[in-house]
């Protein structure tokens, strides 16, 4: 139970955190604004508190101290930033944002709880019948929770070339730590490794994920449009059917998803520095949790660098140098070098690049995955065609936004070039990863589709008007935009 | 337009829903980690939880080897196993095998004797004295 008290704390404190955005011009309902909050907040914190844990663990402290004072510096720092950035905002008095009626909403409301209890029992059945989750979770993220959980100085071999027996694939000592991480502060202040941590915090990031989902629809564009795409990522069969599995392409989801999440804030914030500090941050937690999010974060700087220029960057990575500093250590001293996947000379991986039917078996293997996300009948092409027909696209300003669907684009293609030119066996490394990598950029897709589509009923001009949430300022620059 | 958008996504999460519920039914613990901690239970209580611990098993390289290395390194971790033979011997080490065999005679050709036969393919070994 301490366990869970202390993450409670971390997740708390990264709710403080967020106390720089401007909250009181939530544009929905209060309680939608504190879980958007909380589920941006709490990924924020546990993130924060697992890069803490490990840097504490390499400092040489006893594992309890290290857990139990990683969760009260995030927790400290989130109530004094609060304490002071929140005071501020309720002092500025900034007006909430009109709402405009959205018929309907409570049948979008219950849709999407039903949704979420059917993810729920899902994840219930499945973790009751495996306890211990799928492949990967019992062979490495969970593993190495073991061995952080236990301390000085058994934790080093969570990053020990040999385990896995040191055969390649088996136990990836170079991959990131926020996961197992995280599961082994709950394991090391309960003081026993049971099962139901790992899982709970598999159910935990999935739920966040559709709670980050909601909240910024609701805040970008209209409530109906945030149930309908949780609706649509709970629903699919690539997300049910990985919440059990206790892997960590859920929580890059959710980094993924609440780093983009950010940028569309700070581009409407005319690349404000909160935001985008938030953003920076997220997107370092991505590189935290999967090499994959390394990927992702070497896009989120360059598409910024190109879009806005230095200062953003600057801006994105300030908010991402504490994490990335923690990354830094891991991948330099702590991490084995593995060479892994890639070929040994050039003229191999040309001749892999210049393999037409290597590009062929990928290709089909995408185009099956993204046929598998949902039965045809409920698939999210279809019923978002469906929905652009019934309440057309957004206007043309706002559709701009959709601009994010670059990045988890350049994700999917990152990974193609990797499939093009992977020594393992193309057609295992296929069948064993591939819906995991579309898995990791699904929610923020769907972002960005609906940022595309038109609300419903259509937004009045006024209320579009009234659109972006931010200081006065900002929402003064929307309006002269149009 | 929406209620069609909704009645299909709900439907879609019950179907969702259903083939996990079937999945569960038909193979639970498809990986055989709760078998796995069981059968080392005794084992691991024997050894201190920091070791390095050597491994020994009776199957052919391949994917059944692998799975049986991953079930026996959950099931003992924090300790770390190393398959034998290796460049330095571990002052412990496990067997882990699938039939009937001479456990000494295995355990001899890496180096060990037997410790403790805990049944079921799970043997303790300690390091021969030179």
């Amino acid at each position: 139970m301490t366990g869970w008290i202390f993450l409670l704390a971390a997740a708390l404190g990264g709710y403080g955190l967020l106390a720089g955005l401007e909250w009181s011009r939530w544009p929905g309902p209060a309680w939608l604004g504190i879980g958007f909050r909380a589920s941006l907040g709490a990924g924020l914190g546990i993130g924060l508190t697992s890069c803490a844990f490990v840097l504490l663990l390499w400092a040489g402290l006893p594992v309890r101290w290290c857990a139990g004072i990683a969760s009260l510096v995030i927790a400290m720092t989130g109530a004094l930033v609060w304490r002071r950035r929140g005071n501020a905002e309720l002092k500025s008095g900034a007006p909430k944002q009109a709402e405009h009626p959205q018929p309907w909403l409570w049948l979008f409301r219950t849709a999407g709880v039903v949704a979420v209890a059917l993810i729920v029992a899902g994840w219930a059945v499945a973790t009751r019948a495996s306890p211990h989750g799928d492949w990967d979770a019992f062979s490495i993220w969970n593993l190495r929770a073991k061995f952080l959980a236990s301390g000085q100085p058994a934790w080093r071999y969570a990053v020990s070339p040999e385990i896995g027996g040191g055969q390649l694939g088996a136990a990836h000592p170079d991959y990131p730590l926020l996961l197992s991480a995280t599961v082994a502060e709950v394991w090391a202040l309960n003081g026993r490794l049971d099962p139901e941590a790992p899982a709970a915090l598999a159910l935990l990031f999935a739920l966040l994920t559709l709670g980050v989902l909601v909240g910024a629809l609701t805040w970008f564009r209209q409530e109906t449009l945030g149930w309908l795409a949780a609706l649509l990522l709970a629903s699919s069969e690539l997300f049910g059917s990985q919440v059990a599995a206790q892997y960590a392409d859920i929580p890059l989801a959710f980094y993924t998803l609440a780093s983009v999440c950010m940028l569309v804030a700070g581009s409407r914030e005319h690349w404000g520095a909160a935001p985008l500090m938030f953003a920076g941050a997220l997107a370092a937690l991505s590189a935290w949790t999967k090499n994959e999010g390394i990927v992702f974060l070497l896009l989120v700087l360059a598409w910024t660098a190109v879009r806005d220029g230095g200062r953003a960057l600057l801006r994105l990575l300030a908010g991402a140098a504490p994490v990335l500093l923690v990354v830094g250590i891991f991948k330099l001293v702590l991490a084995p070098f593995t060479v892994g996947l890639f070929p040994a000379t050039a003229s191999e991986a040309l001749a892999k690049l210049s393999d037409p039917a290597r590009w062929m078996t990928i290709a089909r293997a995408y185009a099956r995955t993204f046929w598998e996300i949902s039965p045809w009948w409920a698939h999210p092409v279809l019923l978002l065609a469906l929905w652009a027909w019934g309440a057309g696209l957004a206007d043309r300003q706002q559709r701009k936004e959709g601009w994010v669907l670059v990045l988890p684009a350049a994700m999917l293609a990152a990974d193609f070039l990797v499939y093009l030119l992977t020594v393992a066996d193309l057609r295992w490394h296929l069948d064993t990863s591939c819906n995991r990598l579309w898995l990791q950029v699904w929610p923020a897709s769907l972002l960005g589709l609906f940022l595309m589509v038109g609300p419903w009923p259509a937004a009045t001009p006024a209320a579009v008007q009234c659109s972006a949430f931010g200081t006065g300022r900002s929402a003064g620059r929307g309006r002269l935009r149009r | 337009m929406a209620a069609i958008a909704l009645l299909a996504s709900v439907a879609a999460a019950f179907q969702s829903f259903d083939i996990a519920r079937q999945l569960a039914q038909h193979s639970p613990d498809p990986f055989q980690i709760g078998i796995a901690l069981l059968r080392f239970s005794g084992l691991g209580a024997r050894l201190p939880g920091d070791a390095v611990v050597g491994y020994m098993s009776d199957l052919p390289p391949g994917d059944r080897a692998t799975l049986a290395f991953l079930q026996a390194q959950y099931a003992l971790a924090p300790r770390l196993l190393r398959p034998l033979p290796a460049r330095t011997l571990p002052q412990w080490a496990v067997g882990n095998f699938s039939r009937p065999l001479d456990v000494r005679e295995t355990g001899a050709r890496h180096g060990y004797v037997v410790e403790q036969d805990f049944g079921n393919g799970v043997v303790l070994y300690r390091k021969a004295v030179q």
